[in-house]
Parts: C-alpha cells; sequence; structure tokens
C-alpha cells in the first residue's frame, strides 16, 4: 500500500492529499452546472418581457434556438450556424420558454441533487479513511503510550471528534469557489454600473473579510476548549464504568455526581460564551452587510437628487446588491467551518501523532507461515526499568534450551513477571537483547512472535464473544480460507475499502489457522478445541453452560431429533435403573406436583420476567380461561389461604428478618401488601378485582410438595389439568411471549437443553434424587453422543462484556487454553491462574507439561512464571528472582518430571 | 407431609417443647421435608454439614468410623434431631447418619437454623439443653469406658 497514513497538519492539506482527483471532478461539474443555473435565472425575464408583456403584431413571429459559433476576428469575423432555429408565433414562443425553463430546472435539479450527493459521499469515504487511520495508529501505539490514554476519550475521537471532518471534506474547495465566484459577480457587475458605489460596498466586504475572522480566533479558542472538556467527559464517564466497585464499596457516588456536575457546568460555561460571541459576531456581521443599502440610499440618492447619477442605475446597484450578502454570509460561515475543523482536526492530530509509532512493517499482513523458533533462545543483559528509570529487573542473562520446561520463581515484582512480558515484547526493554532461534526479537515482525509465542497472564481483557470465539482469537491473522465471492456486493466492497484507503481483506472469511492448531480443517477444530479446554479444566463447565443456557434461536432438524431421541433414552434409562420413583414427567393429562399452579394450568413453562411486566394473573386470556373453568372462585379462595398462613407465620417479624426470604411464595416488601388485602376482603364484602388477581397470583406459585399447606386436593388437581383445554389451541397474543408449552413430541424453545431433555420434575422429597437424576442425565448425553452438541452449544455461549458472565478462574483457565490452541513453539506463562487453588493450578501445571506429547509439540519450550513456588518440582530448570535480580546460579529442578 | 402435621410432630420432640406454635410454623415452613430409603446416607463423618435433621418418621443408625471399622455409637427414632452440631460450630460432621427404614425427616437448613437460635432464645435454650443431656450421657460413658479400662489392666 501507498504510504497512505499521513496527517497532514493542514486539514486542507490533508484533504486535497486524498480527494485529489474527486475535488477536481467537483469543479468540473460545478463549471458545467453554473451557466445552466444563470440560464434559470434568465429565463423568466425572457419570458416575461417577450411573449407576455411584449408588443406582437398579429402573425409576428420570432426565431428561437437559432445556434452559431462566432469566429474570432484573426479568422475573418462572423460565424458557423450550427443550427438555424424555429420561427415560432406568440404562443409558441411562450410555449417553447415555458418548457426550455422547466428543462434548466429539472436539469438544474439533477446537478444540484449529482453534486450534494458527490460531496457527501466525498466526506462519508474521507470520514472512514480518517477513522481507519486513528483506528490503524491506535494498533500501532507503542506498548507504553497505553498508560497514559483513557480508551474512552480515544473512542470518542475517533468516533465523534472526527464527524465534521468528514462532512469538511465535500466542502473544503468547491464551496468557496463557487461562493466567492457568485460574489465577485456581483461585485464586479456593481462597480460596472458605478464606480464610487462599487467601491463603498467593495471596502465593506473588506471590512467584513478582514475584521470577522479576526473576531472568531477566540470562537477557534472556546472551541477547542468545548472538544477538550468533552473529551475529558467522555474518559470519566468511561472511568465511572470501569470503577463502579470502588464508587459502590466506598459511597463516593455523590463525589462523582459533584465532579461530573462541576464538568457539565465548565462545559455550559464555555459554550454558553461560544454562542454569545458567536452571536455577537453574527450581529456585527449583519450589521456590517446592512450599511452598505443605507449608504447607497443616503449617498446615491443624493447622487440622484444633485443629478450626478442615473435613477436607472442605482436600481441597479441596489438589485445587484441583494445578491451580494448571501454568497458572503455564506463564504464566512464556511470560513467559520473551516477554522472550526482545523482546530478540531488540529486537536486529533495532536494525539495520534508521535515519533515512535509501531512501523506498519512490522503489522504487515502475511500469509506465509512464519519460521518454526527451533533454535536457542537467548537473553543477554536484558534490562527493564519504570518510567523514571528505576530498575525492575538488573541486566538479566540467561538461555532457553528448545523443549525444556523452565520455573520462575520469587516474589510477586521480583523480576520474573518482567522477563515473561519481555519475552513477548509486551515491553520495551531499556537495554540488552532477546534473540529466538539467532533472531532479533526486537526487529520481528507481529507474525513471528505472534504466531510462534504463546501467553497467558492473569487479567488479560477478553471482549464479548462466544467461548468458541475468544479460544480461536490466537489463531485469526490472516484469512486462510478466502470464499469466492465475485458478485457486485464484493466488487462494491472492495472498490470502498481501496478508495477510503481501508484494509481489504475480509472479516467475513475463514480467519482460522487450523494449520497452528495442528487439525485439518473445520470438522477437526472441534475435538481439539475439547482437548485444551480438558487441560485447563475447563471442559465440563462449558458443556454446563450448553445444558443450562437458553436454546439457540436456531436449531436444525437432526439436532431437534436428537434431543427427542435422548428424552426417550433418559425415560427408559430411569426405568432401568430403577429410579423411576424420582422423576415426574410431564403428561397432558396428569397434575405435576412439583411444578406450580400456574404451569400445570398452561401446561408450559413461564418466562420469569414476564410476570414482572405484567402480572400473569391479570392478563385477558388467564382470566377467560378461570372465569370459563370455575377455577376463578377457587384459585382466589386458595390464595387467599395462602396469604393468611403466610402473614401468620411472617407477619410479627420486622422488615429487616433475615428469616423473610424463606416466605418464597411473596416477597418480603409484598407482606404488607397482602396484609391490607387481606382485611379488605375480610367478610364477603365486595372484593376489588385489584385483589383477586393478586390472592391468584400466590396460588400460581404454589407447589404443593414444597410449601406443604396442603391446598390442592384431587378434585381441584383435576380440574386445573381440565383447563389446560383452554390453552392447548394455541396461546393468546398477551401469552403469546410469556408462555411456552410442553410438548412430548417437540422442543420447547423457551427450555433449557437440560429441561428439554429431562421433560419433568425432579422429586426433591426424595434426598438422592438429585444426585441420581444428574447421573442418569450424563448418562444419557453420552450414550446418545448428544454431549458433542451440548458441548457446541457451550462453545457458543457469550462470555459478555470484559468476558463478566466469566469467573476470574474460568477467564484464566480461557486465556491460558487459548495460548495452548496455537501449538507455539514457547510459551510464556506469567502467574496465569491465579485466582484458582493451589492444588487446581498444580495440576493444570502438570497437564500443560504433559500436553506437549498429545497436541505434538515435542520441541515447545515453557517459561512459567508460578504463584507457588513448590510447583516448581514439575518443571527441569527453576529460575529465582528476588528484588530484580537473578539469583545465584540456575538452580536443576529436584527431579525433572518425565515428559512422554 | 403436610405442614400441619408436621408442626404437630415438632410439638413432640423435646427441643421444640417449649417453643410456642407460632414460631413452630416458622420452622416448619423454612424447613424442607425430605425421604431416605434403607441405607441412604442423611450425612456422613468428615463432610462439612449444611442443614440439621428432625427425624419424622422412621429409624436411623449413628456410627463412628474407627480402626476397626464402623461402630454404632447411638440409634435414632422419630421426633430425635441430629445434624445440629456440625452447623453451630463449623466442624465437619462429627459422625455417619444411615437410615434404618423408609424415613422422612425435617430438613433445617443451616442459615435458617442459626437464624432461628440467634432470633429466639426460647430454641437456644432448648438446643444448649439437648447438647448438655448428649454431653452427660457421653461423660457416663467415658467414666464406664475408662472403668472398664482400668479393670482389664488390674489383674495383669
Amino acid at each position: 500500500m501507498k504510504p497512505a497514513d499521513e496527517l497532514d497538519e493542514s486539514v486542507f492539506r490533508y484533504v486535497w492529499r486524498y480527494t485529489r482527483s474527486q475535488q477536481l471532478w467537483l469543479f468540473g461539474v460545478l463549471a458545467v452546472s453554473l451557466p445552466l443555473y444563470y440560464l434559470t435565472l434568465d429565463l423568466p425575464k425572457r419570458i416575461v418581457n417577450g411573449p407576455i408583456q411584449g408588443n406582437w403584431q398579429p402573425g409576428q413571429t420570432q426565431t428561437l434556438f437559432d445556434f452559431a459559433i462566432p469566429l474570432p476576428g484573426f479568422l475573418g469575423g462572423g460565424e458557423i450556424p450550427l443550427f438555424p432555429g424555429m420561427d415560432l408565433d406568440r404562443l409558441g414562443v411562450l410555449v417553447a420558454l415555458s418548457l426550455s425553463f422547466l428543462f434548466f430546472v429539472i436539469v438544474n435539479g439533477l446537478f444540484k441533487f449529482y453534486i450534494s450527493t458527490y460531496k457527501g459521499k466525498l466526506g462519508e469515504r474521507l470520514l472512514r479513511r480518517l477513522r481507519y487511520q486513528l483506528v490503524d495508529r491506535v494498533l500501532r501505539f507503542p506498548s507504553g503510550r497505553f498508560k497514559h490514554v483513557r480508551g474512552s476519550e480515544i473512542a470518542s475521537m475517533i468516533k465523534d471528534e472526527t464527524e465534521p471532518v468528514g462532512g469538511f471534506g465535500g466542502s473544503a474547495f468547491a464551496d468557496p469557489a463557487l461562493l466567492m465566484s457568485q460574489a465577485l459577480t456581483a461585485l464586479f457587475f456593481i462597480v460596472l454600473q458605478n464606480f464610487w458605489l462599487g467601491l463603498v460596498a467593495g471596502s465593506v466586504v473588506l471590512v467584513q473579510i478582514v475584521m470577522i475572522p479576526r473576531m472568531r480566533r477566540r470562537l477557534v479558542v472556546l472551541a477547542r476548549n468545548r472538544q477538550l472538556t468533552a473529551r475529558i467527559l467522555s474518559g470519566r464517564i468511561g472511568e465511572v464504568v470501569e470503577g463502579i466497585a470502588s464508587i459502590r464499596t466506598n459511597d463516593t457516588s455523590n463525589y462523582e455526581r459533584a465532579e461530573l456536575g462541576d464538568r457539565l457546568g465548565k462545559i455550559l460555561k464555555i459554550r454558553y460564551d461560544f454562542y454569545q460571541w458567536k452571536f455577537f459576531v453574527n450581529f456585527l456581521n449583519n450589521l456590517l452587510a446592512q450599511m452598505t443599502p443605507f449608504i447607497f440610499y443616503l449617498g446615491g440618492g443624493y447622487l440622484v437628487i444633485t443629478g450626478r447619477l442615473d435613477i436607472g442605475q442605482l436600481v441597479a446597484v441596489i438589485a445587484a446588491y441583494k445578491d451580494l450578502p448571501s454568497p458572503l454570509k455564506e463564504l464566512i460561515a464556511w470560513d467559520q467551518y473551516r477554522v472550526d475543523v482545523q482546530s478540531k482536526y488540529a486537536q486529533i492530530r495532536e494525539q495520534f501523532v508521535m515519533s515512535d509509532l509501531i512501523s506498519p512493517d512490522l503489522q504487515k499482513v502475511s500469509f506465509d507461515v512464519p519460521p518454526r523458533l527451533e533454535g536457542e533462545m537467548t537473553v543477554t543483559g536484558l534490562k527493564v526499568t519504570d518510567d523514571s528509570g528505576n530498575e525492575l529487573l538488573y541486566p538479566t542473562t540467561l538461555k532457553l534450551v528448545p523443549g525444556e520446561t523452565v520455573a520462575v520463581v520469587g516474589p510477586p515484582g521480583g523480576g520474573g513477571e518482567y522477563l515473561a512480558d519481555a519475552l513477548v515484547r509486551l515491553l520495551q526493554p531499556a537495554g540488552g537483547r532477546i534473540a529466538y532461534a539467532g533472531m532479533s526479537l526486537d526487529t520481528m515482525p507481529d507474525s513471528i512472535p505472534g504466531r510462534r509465542l504463546g501467553y497467558s497472564t492473569s487479567g488479560l481483557f477478553l471482549p464479548q464473544m462466544s467461548v468458541r470465539d475468544a479460544l480461536t482469537y490466537g489463531l485469526k491473522h490472516v484469512p486462510y480460507r478466502h470464499l469466492d465471492r465475485h458478485d457486485r456486493a464484493e466488487a462494491e466492497r472492495l472498490e470502498e475499502a481501496r478508495l477510503s484507503g481501508n484494509l481489504d481483506l475480509d472479516i467475513r472469511d475463514d480467519w482460522i489457522d487450523y494449520q497452528a492448531a495442528g487439525v485439518s480443517g473445520p470438522e477437526a477444530l472441534p475435538a481439539r478445541m475439547a482437548e485444551v479446554l480438558d487441560l485447563v479444566e475447563l471442559k465440563g463447565e462449558i458443556a454446563r453452560f450448553g445444558l443450562r443456557g437458553k436454546l439457540p434461536e436456531t436449531l436444525s432438524d437432526g439436532i431437534a431429533d436428537q434431543i427427542l431421541n435422548a428424552r426417550a433414552r433418559f425415560r427408559q434409562f430411569l426405568i432401568e435403573g430403577g429410579d423411576e420413583d424420582y422423576f415426574e414427567s410431564f403428561d397432558k393429562s396428569r397434575y405435576s406436583d412439583y411444578a406450580t399452579v400456574f404451569e400445570n394450568l398452561v401446561f408450559g413453562t413461564a418466562d420469569p420476567d414476564a410476570d414482572a411486566e405484567a402480572p400473569l394473573a391479570e392478563r385477558p386470556s388467564v382470566q377467560a380461561a378461570l372465569e370459563a373453568t370455575g377455577l376463578d372462585e377457587k384459585l382466589f379462595l386458595m390464595g387467599r389461604q395462602i396469604a393468611e398462613t403466610v402473614i401468620e407465620i411472617f407477619g410479627d417479624l420486622s422488615a429487616d428478618n433475615p428469616l423473610l426470604e424463606d416466605i418464597d411464595l411473596m416477597s418480603p416488601e409484598d407482606v404488607e401488601t397482602y396484609r391490607a388485602a387481606l382485611r379488605r376482603v375480610e367478610g364477603d364484602a365486595k372484593r376489588e378485582e385489584r385483589d383477586r388477581r393478586a390472592f391468584q397470583r400466590l396460588a400460581f406459585g404454589y407447589v404443593e410438595p414444597r410449601h406443604r399447606l396442603g391446598l390442592l386436593d384431587d378434585t381441584l388437581r383435576s380440574e386445573i389439568v381440565k383447563a389446560r383445554d383452554h390453552f392447548s389451541d394455541g396461546l393468546g397474543p398477551d401469552l403469546a411471549g410469556a408462555v411456552s408449552h410442553h410438548d412430548a413430541a417437540a422442543i420447547n424453545r423457551a427450555a433449557s437443553l437440560q429441561d428439554n431433555i429431562l421433560f419433568g420434575r425432579i422429586v426433591t422429597r426424595y434426598a438422592e434424587a438429585p444426585g441420581r437424576i444428574n447421573a442418569v442425565l450424563s448418562e444419557t448425553l453420552h450414550e446418545t453422543g448428544l454431549f458433542d452438541v451440548v458441548f457446541d452449544l457451550g462453545l457458543s455461549f457469550d462470555i459478555g462484556s470484559g468476558a463478566k458472565r466469566l469467573s476470574a478462574g474460568q477467564q484464566q483457565k480461557l486465556t491460558l487454553a487459548r495460548a495452548l490452541l496455537k501449538r507455539p513453539d514457547l510459551l510464556v506463562f506469567n502467574r496465569p491462574l491465579s485466582a484458582l487453588d493451589g492444588e487446581t493450578q498444580r495440576r493444570i501445571t502438570l497437564a500443560v507439561i504433559k500436553s506437549r506429547s498429545s497436541l505434538d509439540t515435542p520441541g515447545q519450550t515453557i517459561l512459567w512464571v508460578l504463584t507457588h513456588a513448590d510447583h516448581a518440582d514439575l518443571f527441569q530448570r527453576t529460575v529465582e528472582f528476588r528484588e530484580g535480580r537473578m539469583q545465584g546460579l540456575e538452580s536443576a529442578g529436584a527431579e525433572p518430571v518425565e515428559v512422554m | 407431609m403436610l405442614l400441619k402435621s408436621e408442626i404437630d410432630l415438632l410439638r413432640a420432640v423435646p427441643l421444640f417443647a417449649g417453643i410456642e406454635p407460632a414460631r413452630l410454623k416458622l420452622i416448619a415452613y423454612t424447613a424442607e421435608t425430605v425421604t431416605y430409603r434403607p441405607g441412604q446416607v442423611l450425612c456422613r463423618q468428615g463432610e462439612t454439614g449444611d442443614a440439621a435433621y428432625v427425624l419424622m418418621e422412621g429409624e436411623a443408625d449413628v456410627s463412628i468410623a474407627a480402626e476397626a471399622g464402623d461402630f454404632v455409637v447411638a440409634s435414632l427414632k422419630t421426633g430425635d434431631v441430629v445434624g445440629e452440631i456440625s452447623i453451630l460450630c463449623d466442624v465437619p460432621r462429627t459422625a455417619t447418619v444411615t437410615a434404618k427404614s423408609r424415613l422422612s425427616a425435617l430438613r433445617v437448613r443451616k442459615e435458617a437454623f442459626l437464624q432461628l437460635v440467634r432470633q429466639f432464645p426460647e430454641i437456644a435454650t432448648e438446643v444448649m439443653r439437648g447438647l448438655a443431656e448428649r454431653l452427660t450421657h457421653t461423660n457416663e460413658e467415658l467414666v464406664r469406658a475408662r472403668n472398664v479400662a482400668a479393670g482389664q489392666g488390674r489383674p495383669r
């Protein structure tokens, strides 16, 4: 690619550099459109003066549209006729001229349309280019730079502050040229009419042009302040979001409120100042513009009265002057825009131009397989210092033989972690040199350390994505498998990317480097992922995500059949194992004791959020069913009894008593509401509809074996089962999203995979039941081959923003597995499992060391900064760092663990 | 089993005998009933405990593992309370409790049990009385064991 990342100091030069040819084209189109524009101005006059008001003799005709090329004098003068024209009578001329007017209006409109879309497109491309350049620069910031920048400020600069620059791109050259030509034409016309009046108009314009921009300098300063304060505000808001834990645990929310409020106040003051000044300048500008007609009337009038100027000329001058202010005003507005954009651009540029940006060559797209780092890895005199020059790691010399495993021990901050970070180029050493197989790490393009080294540490940031994407992230260097696309959309995509200087690799291609993972292709990858997840003891947890999580929106028929098959097998296993008592299957014709009354009523499950949105008991189709079956009264009485019992038991506890959490049927806050409702319905006084529904709501949540109030008898059970018919012919619109039916022959989309396989409830009365059912379930999964589906669903689990849906331990396991998956030549781990207990750390460490045979990386070297020094016996060699110095001679491990 | 019958049963349990009916309802409500088949284990020696049990129906054996094998130290019948030591003192289960017949018990979770003891002195006193009785029993056993040991030693 060309050196297409220059950010010129002047926004004009920047725009010109990247849009030169488009700007010239725009000029050309404008030049063509101008005469047409003047024609539309000229034609009305001709229509009025000609056919409408002119003197026409009956039968008189006029020649229209004759066209000839005049010849210059040296060719003998005269002209070459091209079109002799048409002879038309008065009405004909009117029609012809009016039609030409219409024609020019349309053509003119089309030109305008074309020019504005062209300008818009030009601006958008420029915006895309600028944003891309800035993002590109962020990716090339030197590591140390990230200590000083706030992510949200960078985001606000790239997203918001660049926007006016894009808009400016379209009008940077064309607009002033057009406006200037219009203004000059008008001025020229005035001068032609009367020199002195022209001079007056000219000098007022001169004052405007000189003075107004001067007064605007203050506006520029204010605009810059406004931009800076707004940027810092977004930075601070970002910090508030990131730091919410500290705010909540220190009760500093009001401190933050005051601080943010203060910032907003400053911004308001700056903005207010800005507007005041801006409108004052506008006022002056308008005043100056109105001053000229005043001079014309007074001075011109005087000249006319004294007979030195003829009245026709004065009227013409005043008429011409009418055309002057609007382009002039726009020109001044444009200048304001320019100044504003220049200041914004300069502010952005300042943050992104630095001398030590990483060279683009180091991050060049490389489809080549980088060489294996097979030789010795040497660290010579490596020194690391902090920003103020204090030594963090004193000059250290170390050698790693391919295939060896080295433990690094020592207290946190002892120096080992700096060695680890320097090995993967996360730290810029203050001195010394690191070389892999004779190649210096300094000058290696990213493609070598990025693909041949593996790294993990605690607290690596994981963006929001699926487990699968997080795991394969380390394999996505270039699109390895290119999908052939030859349609127009693809051509357009490439063209646009090229026009804006963006990278034209397609994000939709398959970027996964299967070879690096040691598999032949996409089919074999899940097994490999399962393998590395198993090494770090995360496989079971991922499978659980698949089992407990909601089913995906789309499910292939094959999988649905597999699930239904598993449902049948599960039942079969239950019977074979004599565990039927532990489980209660859903049955359309039987009441399910371990499901709630509502679930029994609709024979399905309710979305827990739906009731909070609008109580299910109040929804019309539920009410209709209750009334039709006579359950209305019975469930009301049942709910009332529940309320009485609950209030009898819990009513005299104070509101903050922790035992209230055990009520289960109602929330502690509802106790008072129900107490009041009970009082209202006492006796058989007229019951309020709302209370009725509230009591029914209580009844809906009742599960007899759990709450044991003895409120359900066989009659009521069978009545509830009968009421199911009201819901079985499809749900009303009020329940459509809230309830999903059980169906023995179909999948319940709203339920988890586990619930779909079980299709019933565990009889929790038996202490052993949950354990047994779990065992039978996992047997079913393995027997039916559904485990792969479960694992696949688990891989699709969304880890959440910043991986917050995973525990710290799970995050650490995931990033470690990611490093293993790409099978690098050197694994560098910097206390990667600190969130786990010592025993688990030890097991995983051993598994990782042993994995070199199962993952087929026999020559892999491992350098592991340990949290627990006593795990060093798993390694062949141990190095200790204390206070930045490597201790004594490298000690050999007690007994190297045998590597198969 | 329903709440009402549970409360009637609880009233017969010495630990809860002195507690007013409203409190008994609270205890029963916050607890859950669990059923065991013969041979199934309520709690196992050495494991951490998260609940105490009140036997509602059936019998159970309390056994302690020794070098010579498990030996039964006590038999439990309806109304007996078991498992409270582990949740009161945060120590692992001191013995294994195995259902001897089909057994149903009221399982009081640790948090609820501690809340009850903390909030209602009458329950705390009853728990103390129960523990003290058991201690007395253990002391008597100890004395008896010493005597037996001494008697065995003397002839030599």
